[in-house]
């Protein structure tokens, strides 16, 4: 073991080199921002929300920018100091901390001016409407007040968490629809063709994607965790364009080569964790700790299922999606089919839609360590994200069943006050230690 | 008034009712866990629907632990709670239709830690204003009406449910005849009584409440009129804490309206009859008060309803109640009391767990009265008696 500056740093056991396309990561991240501020010169509109999914919708209307509800999200976590402010902010005006606390940040931006205001130029950009999808109540009623307050146009869109016939039926109808009430709320043409386009794209994108995570299964893993978490970041919010289809077309050769020439993500890997639940966004050194011990994350359900389409397997586990609407039996011709195919690709392949399958969410999660050769997983329980925790108890439950080693580890995942991360390190630590190697 | 009591006997047991009532009649009982539950459509199959209430006891919520986290509605934990503790143990089989995923939680750990042989989830749509959500209302109605002929090895016919509808409309109307009382002058009734009749009607068989509901109308007369307090209505989730009420009534209020999940939101609004039986229920959803999870839009439809109530029922304030954890009501109780206030209701957040404290409460609405009492044209006499220390009455139990 090697010490570096007073941190133990495991011996390398694997060749190991960083990503040739990280760079172009970078590059992508930038234009989504810059484009929030210069859209509405472009022609473009503005679709402010947690707006995740169904991107080939607005796709149809032209070019578009998906600020999330507050675009320095990304730099508050970085300076939590500044975040603080913004959490007394919306407490200054009586909401509670008994709510999500993505959204008590990006309610506390709203309150305080940062919503529609480029940092850098001072520029605003005031969204043409506020879209939003049910498949968690926190966004949908952040969404309600920022309606409200910046007095803004509101799209809902209900997605159930069952994919039955009449469920995807009930999606379909509610896209054709929001197609009709974008066009009248922007005064903008939908074109059938770029949707269709757009559709097919962010199909193939998420499909991808969800096979280079399965790349991870290789001991040792091309790529980690922690890698993951910053090659995601195009596919939130532009996994339907051309360039970005390109970037992971380019990402998984480079892992299959990596996998090939047994290239590892960091050179060790003495033991394989899996991260399930939220992990705190301030503490950037989170997904490191266990680095000390020669342990690093290789898989987490979030991570995969949050931006990937898997085909769920008899036994629960993820298995590969359809590439195409095609290979899934959909051909798209037509705008329904478009929007039949979405609702498909989402409803019943993208696993943070069945996020309230908490049986089915248990038992996937359960099956990932199993696949993924996991020694441990490790349980992150935000205080501050409803939606994510309802399952965690029951998986937690399943993987102590079949003797994995795992911890729980307790805070909030964006709200710093409180947080310690010393703690939060000597139990990754502790918990490594612990957990038998392969 | 005798009969009265017989609403609270079931309330304090309301266990001990449901076992009778499956030993008299042989049939099977299910519990239930949200207002949008298609009772009729259980009722039709001759299946007693019961509400499941959460425990009242902090302590037995560690034993959700191993499934729900600390961090969660104690509300949904309690309600579990109250089935590893074998309560519940006469239950045939659970219904959970989609109201909040904290409840989802509850109903999905259940099925997992409680044997029982019967269960199903319903997707009750999140934006029920969407011109496509009654058909798939409907179309889950359908599934969930099949699922449980195939458990019961029998159809349900649909005069069955036509049947079943025109009961629960009775009850409905009934209870819409009590509060109609309530909201008159010198209401004969006390908020806690009025609670408990609303709570015995999810516990009951809907015909037997209506019988006895019906001698209560009967005898209003001969009920002496308490005298004038400060009329409130109680808005919030889920709730049963009878106590709080009682205190709250003893500092010289009347609580005349609760707009809560299990008051009168439960009760509220009659299914249509006739021609198709599950749309018509579908419709009864729909238009129904709803609660914060199913209501998004800019102008909430909720707000509207709980101002007409107000001002319907002569409510001189309003006590919000906000239990910790209970995310979707914290979203919109800063506005709803913005709301009420610009529209001279004024409103008083009271933050709860599992149950209120009583500590706190004396000095939370003495401020709060002594601030309508200021307001008001009417100077009614507050009397500022102690809060008592000697635990819930009698006749007033909590849930172990």
């Amino acid at each position: 073991m090697k010490f570096n500056n007073g941190k133990a740093k495991p011996r390398l056991e694997y060749e190991t080199k960083p990503i040739d396309c990280w760079g172009k990561m970078k590059e992508l991240r930038r234009k989504h921002f810059q484009r929030t501020w210069e859209i509405h010169e472009q022609g473009g509109i503005v679709a402010m929300g947690i707006y995740e999914a169904y991107l080939s919708l607005t796709a149809g209307f032209g070019s578009f920018a998906n600020p999330s509800y507050g675009p320095e999200f990304t730099w508050l976590m970085r300076n939590p100091e500044k975040s603080i402010e913004c959490f007394e902010a919306l407490e200054a005006r009586g909401f509670s901390s008994f709510i999500c606390s993505s959204m008590r940040l990006q309610l506390g931006q709203l309150f305080m001016g940062m919503s529609t205001k480029d940092p850098v130029t001072g520029k605003y950009a005031k969204p043409d409407f506020i879209i939003q999808w049910t498949s968690c109540h926190n966004p949908t009623k952040c969404g309600q007040i920022y309606s409200q307050e910046l007095n803004v146009p509101y799209l809902l869109l209900d997605e159930p968490y069952k994919d039955s016939e009449h469920c995807i039926n009930y999606v379909v109808f509610q896209l054709m629809e929001a197609i009709e009430w974008i066009g009248k709320v922007t005064q903008k043409e939908f074109n059938d063709e770029r949707f269709i386009e757009a559709t097919r794209r962010e199909w193939q994108t998420l499909a991808i994607y969800a096979r280079t995570c399965e790349l991870m299964k290789t001991i040792p893993t091309p790529i980690d965790l922690k890698h993951l978490w910053s090659l995601r970041l195009p596919l939130v919010t532009m996994r339907h364009e051309k360039e970005v289809l390109e970037f992971y077309q380019m990402l998984i050769d480079e892992v299959k080569d990596r996998v090939q020439n047994r290239i590892s993500a960091r050179g060790f890997e003495r033991k394989r964790l899996q991260f399930e639940g939220m992990n705190p966004f301030y503490d950037r050194k989170f997904f490191s700790y266990p680095e000390e011990n020669g342990a690093i994350f290789v898989a987490g359900t979030g991570a995969f299922g949050t931006f990937g389409i898997f085909s769920i397997r008899a036994d629960g586990g993820l298995g590969p999606a359809p590439l195409t609407p095609e290979e899934a039996g959909i051909q798209l011709r037509t705008r329904e089919d478009g929007c039949r195919a979405l609702a498909t690709l989402y409803m019943v392949y993208n696993p943070i839609s069945h996020m309230l399958r908490i049986i089915e969410r248990a038992q996937q999660i359960l099956k990932t360590a199993e696949d993924w050769h996991i020694d441990g997983v490790v349980f992150g329980e935000s205080s501050g994200c409803y939606g994510d925790k309802v399952g965690l108890g029951e998986a937690r439950r399943r993987v102590q069943s079949k003797g994995i080693a795992n911890i729980l580890l307790k805070y909030d995942h964006t709200d710093p006050r409180g947080y310690k991360n010393t703690l939060i390190r000597e139990q990754l630590l502790s918990f490594t230690e612990s957990v038998s190697s392969r | 008034m005798e009969v009265l009591q017989k609403f609270r006997e079931v309330v304090n047991n309301p266990h001990e009712y449901a076992r009778c009532w499956k030993e008299r009649t042989g049939n099977n009982v299910f519990g239930y866990l949200s207002s949008y539950t298609p009772e009729e459509i259980i009722y039709a199959a001759n299946i007693l629907p019961v509400r499941i209430l959460s425990s009242h006891n902090a302590r037995s919520l560690d034993a959700t632990l191993p499934y729900l986290s600390s961090t969660l509605c104690p509300y949904s934990r309690g309600c579990l709670a109250q089935g590893i503790g074998r309560k519940y143990e006469y239950l045939d089989g659970i219904v959970y239709a989609f109201e909040c995923h904290h409840m989802l939680a509850t109903y999905s750990s259940w099925h997992s830690c409680i044997p029982i042989s019967y269960k199903y989830n319903i997707y009750v749509p999140r934006i029920l204003e969407s011109p496509f959500a009654k058909d798939c209302i409907v179309k889950e109605l359908e599934y969930f009406k099949r699922s449980l002929e195939e458990w019961r090895g029998q159809t349900i016919s649909r005069e069955a449910i036509n049947e079943a509808i025109k009961i629960y409309n009775t009850n409905r109307r009934l209870l819409h005849d009590f509060y109609n009382i309530m909201r008159g002058d010198n209401p004969p009734f006390s908020g806690v009584e009025a609670l408990e009749i609303t709570l015995a009607s999810q516990l009951m068989d809907k015909k037997e409440h209506s019988e006895l509901l019906v001698q209560v109308l009967r005898e209003v007369p001969k009920v002496k009129h308490n005298e004038s307090a400060i009329r409130l209505m109680i808005i919030g989730p889920e709730f049963d804490d009878r106590e709080f009420v009682r205190l709250t009534e003893s500092l010289g209020c009347k609580i005349v309206f609760y707009d809560l999940d299990t008051g009168c939101r439960y009760f509220w609004g009659e299914a249509p009859l006739g021609e198709g039986e599950l749309y018509n229920i579908a419709t009864r959803f729909v238009e129904k008060p709803p609660s914060p999870t199913k209501d998004y839009s800019p102008k909430p439809r909720r707000f509207q309803h709980v101002l007409h109530i107000a001002k319907d029922f002569r409510c001189q304030g309003a006590i919000i109640l906000q239990r910790v954890h209970c995310d979707s009501y914290h979203y919109d109780n800063v506005s709803l009391k913005s709301f009420l206030m610009k529209n001279d209701i004024p409103s008083l957040i009271v933050d709860f767990w599992l149950t209120v404290s009583k500590t706190k409460l004396h000095s939370l609405l003495m401020g709060f009265l002594k601030e309508i009492q200021r307001d008001s044209e009417v100077n009614p006499k507050i009397f500022f008696n102690e809060v008592g220390n000697n635990g819930p009455s009698s006749s007033c139990k909590g849930r172990s």
